[in-house]
């Protein structure tokens, strides 16, 4: 099979999981109630019944597979060890960040990103993140982040198998920045086995690697959590939004997060009322 | 690929009130001689993080003393009726008078009793002041950082303050990238959407659960 085709059949894929999110989305309609149609909408995710069943579905896997991975995988090797592995994952991913950095007219940090590849190669074989000890630190840039610069909307609220949160921009972008990895490729036309199925093994170790990273906040998260569901999608979008902005000043955040003005009228309301809210308050 | 690098942060989600300043004779970047506004929620949240570490992390200390010397430190610097408000989303405009009073007490002792035993993992953790900006609707921004005592890079967190009665009270939590009110209020509005649109499915929920958090703790 060529390689093209190879690609293609990737992408057939995924645009069968995506009609198949917007058939639910279809079905799902949208509540009349002002509350909670406000809610619906605030939630932006219509295919939410299908996207919690994937959900559980990436826990079990966690449990059954990633989590004791990660755990013997910590165990097993030492922080040395694991920071090259992390390093060199993110070496490879160079040339992903720094289309994208490009991409998104970010002149500097293209020059940190090419900066950063140079010092390692020559000073740490890729291993070794010798630029990020002298302050060239690591940023992270994908597509999905570039569209968002590029101001296309971010679209319905996704979880999708096996790669966890994201939505309708992020899964475009995720399909591009597949395209654009020059190692996909160098896999596709190899017939060497570690070359050729580089990405799942790339894929499958970045995973190992972050959660062992993330054991107990991701244990104490779900402990504390009314419901982990809702908390995962708020936390996926809030960071997504803090990477797309390159984490500049949370100042504009914090107001579009929550404080529109309708819900400070209020809230100045309740202020004033000595700690007691207002029944059935109507903002507007 | 797996997307869960948006968990890095969260450590500091559960240090951000379980930190503080060890080493006093760090100077405070932003203390002026002039005082105004952003300067005192500097040095509020700098004080307080340093009544924190004097009065909660002892580890010796019974869990029940802690998590009342915490409630104190609650009522004291955090506007718990402001973050009622703000946390139940659209859904405030459904709540009863009655409802509403029963939520906020639910939510102190739950912030109390979650947040309480985290003081015990306490390991030394600097904090330093990095500055303080003016904010939308009359708040302040006070942003900190966080050092880590294990070499990882360290965190910022924000803390958002405003006046009440001439008193400064926080009133959101942003570690890293995850502002705990936005989390907080999008939990606690799904789990009120699952409960067919009434605030007592979440208020039954919370009962249950601080119910749980003082046995476990106790």
């Amino acid at each position: 099979m060529s390689d093209f085709r190879r690609f293609i059949n990737c992408l057939r894929s995924l645009a069968a999981t995506l009609i198949l999110c917007g058939a639910v989305a279809a079905c799902a309609t949208a509540p009349t109630d002002p509350v909670e149609r406000e809610i619906y909408e605030e939630a932006n995710d219509p295919a939410q019944p299908l996207n919690e069943a994937i959900f559980e579905f990436n826990l079990a896997l966690d449990k059954a597979v990633l989590r004791p991975v990660a755990k013997a995988y910590e165990f097993a090797l030492p922080d040395l060890v694991r920071d090259g592995v992390r390093n060199f994952l993110r070496y490879l991913k160079t040339p992903v960040i720094l289309a994208n950095d490009l991409m998104q007219g970010e002149v500097e940090r293209a020059g940190d990103t090419l900066g950063r590849f140079l010092f390692n190669t020559i000073g740490g074989f890729g291993v070794f993140d010798v630029a990020g000890s002298g302050g060239l630190e690591y940023h992270e840039e994908d597509f999905g982040q570039t569209l968002a610069v590029w101001g296309v909307g971010e679209g319905p609220y996704l979880m999708l198998p096996f790669l966890g949160p994201s939505s309708g921009r992020d899964l475009a972008g995720f399909i591009v920045d597949s395209g654009l990895d020059p190692f996909r490729w160098w896999g596709y036309n190899s017939d060497r086995p570690v070359i050729e199925n580089n990405t799942f093994i790339r894929a499958g170790a970045e995973a190992i690697d972050t959660r062992s990273r993330n054991y107990k906040q991701l244990e104490d998260l779900e402990e504390t959590s009314l419901d982990f569901y809702a908390t995962v999608r708020s936390l996926y979008r809030q960071q997504r939004n803090s990477l797309i902005r390159n984490g500049a000043d949370a100042d504009e955040a914090i107001p579009d997060m929550s404080f529109d003005d309708a819900d400070m009228d209020v809230l100045d309301t309740v202020s004033d009322a000595s700690g007691t809210l207002p029944a059935n308050t109507v903002a507007d | 690929m797996i997307r869960i690098g948006f968990l890095v942060g969260l450590t500091a989600f559960f240090l951000a009130f379980g930190v503080g300043l060890q080493d006093r004779s760090e100077p405070r970047a932003g203390f002026g001689s002039v005082a105004h506004a952003s300067d005192d929620a500097g040095s509020f949240i700098m004080n307080l993080a340093d009544r924190a570490i004097g009065a909660l992390t002892d580890p010796s200390l019974d869990d029940s003393v802690r998590a009342e010397r915490f409630r104190e430190l609650v009522r004291d610097s955090l506007d718990v009726d402001f973050i009622a408000g703000r946390v139940l989303g659209p859904y405030v405009r459904r709540a009863t008078d009655m409802e509403m009073a029963e939520f906020r007490n639910l939510l102190e002792e739950n912030i109390v009793r979650k947040y309480s035993v985290m003081f015990k993992s306490y390991s030394g953790q600097k904090i330093e002041l990095l500055d303080t900006k003016e904010g939308s609707r009359e708040s302040t921004t006070v942003s900190i950082l966080v050092h880590s005592t294990d070499g990882a890079p360290p965190s910022t967190v924000r803390w958002i303050v405003h006046e009440v009665d001439g008193k400064n009270k926080i009133i959101d939590i942003v570690v890293e990238r995850a502002s705990m009110v936005t989390t907080q209020k999008e939990e606690f509005v799904s789990v009120i959407r699952r409960g067919g649109g009434k605030v007592e499915a979440l208020l039954q929920e919370l009962r249950e659960r601080n119910a749980e958090l003082a046995q476990s703790r106790s």
